[in-house]
């Protein structure tokens, strides 16, 4: 009876700990995380200035257009976009939205050992309005999404210098199978998603936005 | 005395023998210097595609001269020129770069213009050319299939041009089609365009008519003449799976020619320009700097080891339904490590060097800083009708779309910490505790 009581007493204790240690893992990951994240943005930032002051490439398009539109149109169809390497990562833009603090920068293809480190592009192009972003549930990445509303706003700096300004059109949860449900609508019903999981990782906090033209 | 004297000549003796050697030895240095030559290393490598037992060619197109670059020998008849180049060569355009290259490409293809050296990529995809004195070069690759792909490697343009050993490597741009795109038998619409630049204010100098010669894979195909009346503009239509080069015979004197092209067009620009306005054959460049390279440039970089490599993917649907065409385009660097003579610039350099330049589609953009480098890559973005093809086992290869490299294709990123068991211990650990007093109690009882 006496080694009952104890061994339920020790068994507590264990299981207690074993939380706490899960809580302070976790609370460190996520601190971790957050800076190692603001140490590329600040990286990415200043190469980003660089990049802006580059020299543009020579305006001959419009010329071609009015003498050779079907080669302007072949060439056109193939849209581009720069992402900046840094540690053997590629980045391709910034992600701020204002309203729950955070400022990140966004990696050009998602894997786990990227997201740890940043949101990550799950598909689509910024350039074709179907980017999904996906991002852990880090409170200093994409942990704060579901607390979004309707109208705010989302900012997309591409690593040109170029904003994109997108406005919070609505907020759902997509079970973690429903592959086809993220990306359906892209284009026509959103612009830009983001998404991040729930806490008990069944489902994914979906964030749609539809992106405004800048008025420049 | 007599000692004295023997002992003063003796030593007049030594001090202008050690002068004489030391003289010698500045000279014999000076002299071995100069002969040094450089090596160029090519690799072929996408992601985990070796491409081994590609076909290169080195073809040896110019020299500078006092600051000047001039194309010579068969190559200097060609009327080809990168414009007017400034001496900053971060400014330097390497699309004009690369549309050279691949112009004296075409030329040097079609009209069989003997290589100074030749080699093919060995199984970790690497080929070198050694010896190569200063210079400008053009490296060209041939077209070959490896299993169910077909690369095109773009022509890369550099200079040798260095006082001390030089290493170069180059990543060349290769481009990537699938075997069933477009299967034999198919035809495709071909267009050349001809337009003039830079002679909106002396039009009578333009030549009435232009020919323009067509060649279907390195062979003669067929000739037209191109004018007013065409609208300086000729479509054929031919084997969509053969390689298609388009030259202007006879460049108009007083102009240069560059042949641009994409998928199924070619545009030959003519620019006028002063350096052609005399009798004079030779191309000249007027520039005391460095070019930036050929058609992928390079990276001068100051790190590391491995390569750099950047990746450009396209993917577009053909108009066949089962014809689909995903086209590859990778990589852009050059890449020096800081023990090694560095050359994208030619310029021998050692130490610390950050030059990036980075190209896709066409464009190259060149950034250097004083203490590190930023490298960009560019991506085709895939278009929105490509976009059907890629959940078909196109494996990530995706272009814009981003890569999916990890979990299966059938769920979401799983983007959550482990937060889920938390309660559960607390409650369970709560639980135990609770039960553990309990008995406690009960036995003090």
């Amino acid at each position: 009876m006496k080694n009952l009581s104890t061994v339920c007493i020790l068994t507590g204790i264990a299981l207690l700990l074993a939380a706490l240690s899960l809580v302070l893992y976790n609370v460190h990951e996520d601190e971790q995380s957050g800076e190692q994240a603001q140490e590329i943005l600040s990286v990415l930032h200043r190469d980003m200035d660089e990049i802006q002051a580059l020299p543009q490439p020579t305006e001959e398009t419009d010329y071609l257009k009015e003498y050779f539109p079907e080669y302007v149109e072949e060439t056109e169809e193939a849209l581009e976009e720069i992402a900046i390497r840094l540690d053997g990562s590629e980045y391709i833009g910034v992600i701020k939205i204002s309203d729950i603090g955070i400022e990140l920068p966004v990696m050009s293809e998602w894997s786990y050992p990227n997201l740890k480190i940043a949101p990550c592009r799950y598909r689509g192009s910024f350039q074709t309005g179907d980017l999904i972003i996906a991002g852990h549930n880090y409170r200093s990445h994409f942990g704060k999404i579901g607390d979004l509303s309707s109208g705010s706003e989302i900012i997309f700096t591409d690593v040109t210098g170029n904003e994109h300004h997108y406005y919070v059109m609505n907020i759902e949860q997509i079970a973690g199978t429903a592959v086809e449900k993220m990306e359906f609508g892209s284009g026509e019903e959103w612009d830009l998603t983001l998404f991040t999981c729930t806490l008990d990782g069944r489902s994914r906090v979906t964030v749609r936005a539809l992106e405004v033209q800048n008025e420049e | 005395m007599t000692n004295t004297i023997s002992k003063k000549i003796g030593a007049l003796c030594c001090g202008v023998a050690v002068a004489l050697w030391f003289t010698a030895g500045v000279l014999a240095h000076d002299a071995w210097a100069e002969e040094t030559t450089g090596t160029l290393s090519i690799h072929c490598v996408k992601d985990d595609r070796i491409l081994d037992g590609m076909h290169w060619r080195i073809y040896k197109v110019g020299e500078r001269d006092a600051g000047e670059f001039k194309f010579t020998d068969d190559f200097a008849n060609y009327h080809v020129t990168f414009g007017e180049v400034d001496e900053n060569a971060n400014t330097w355009d390497a699309e004009v770069v690369a549309n050279v290259a691949e112009t004296l490409r075409n030329y040097a293809d079609v009209d069989e213009l003997p290589f100074i050296d030749e080699g093919w990529t060995n199984e970790n995809g690497i080929l070198k050319f050694t010896g190569l004195e200063n210079g400008l070069y053009l490296v060209c690759g041939d077209e070959y299939e490896q299993g169910a792909y077909k690369y095109d490697p773009s022509a890369l343009f550099f200079e040798m041009d260095s006082k001390e050993e030089a290493n170069l490597n180059a990543f060349p741009k290769v481009e990537t089609k699938t075997g069933n795109a477009v299967s034999g038998g198919e035809s495709a619409t071909y267009t050349v365009k001809k337009i003039w630049m830079n002679d909106e204010n002396q039009l009578w100098n333009r030549a009435v008519s232009i020919t323009v010669a067509i060649y279907k894979d390195n062979k003669y195909y067929e000739q037209k003449v191109l004018s007013q009346e065409n609208d300086w503009q000729y479509s054929w239509v031919g084997d969509a799976q053969a390689k298609w080069i388009v030259i202007e015979r006879e460049v108009p004197s007083g102009y240069s020619v560059v042949v641009k092209k994409n998928e199924k067009n070619y545009l030959i620009v003519n620019t006028h320009d002063d350096i052609f306005s005399g009798n004079n054959n030779e191309t000249r460049i007027s520039t005391t700097t460095t070019p930036m390279g050929g058609y992928e440039q390079q990276t001068g970089t100051s790190e590391i080891n491995g390569s750099q490599t950047a990746t450009a993917t396209t993917a577009v649907t053909g108009g066949h339904e089962t014809a689909t065409v995903t086209q590859t385009t990778f990589n852009v660097t050059q890449q020096f490590s800081t023990a090694e003579t560095t050359a994208v610039s030619g310029t021998a350099t050692t130490g610390s060097i950050s030059t990036t330049q980075t190209q896709a589609g066409g464009q190259t953009t060149a950034l250097r800083t004083s203490d590190r480098t930023v490298e960009t890559v560019r991506k085709t973005v895939q278009t929105t009708s490509a976009r059907t093809i890629t959940g078909g086992g196109n494996g990530g290869n995706n272009g814009g779309s981003g890569g999916n490299s990890g979990g299966g294709s059938g769920k979401l990123p799983q983007t959550g910490q482990l937060w889920f068991p938390v309660p559960f211990l607390s409650v369970g650990g709560m639980f135990f505790m609770g039960m553990g007093l309990h008995l406690r109690k009960k036995e003090n009882e």
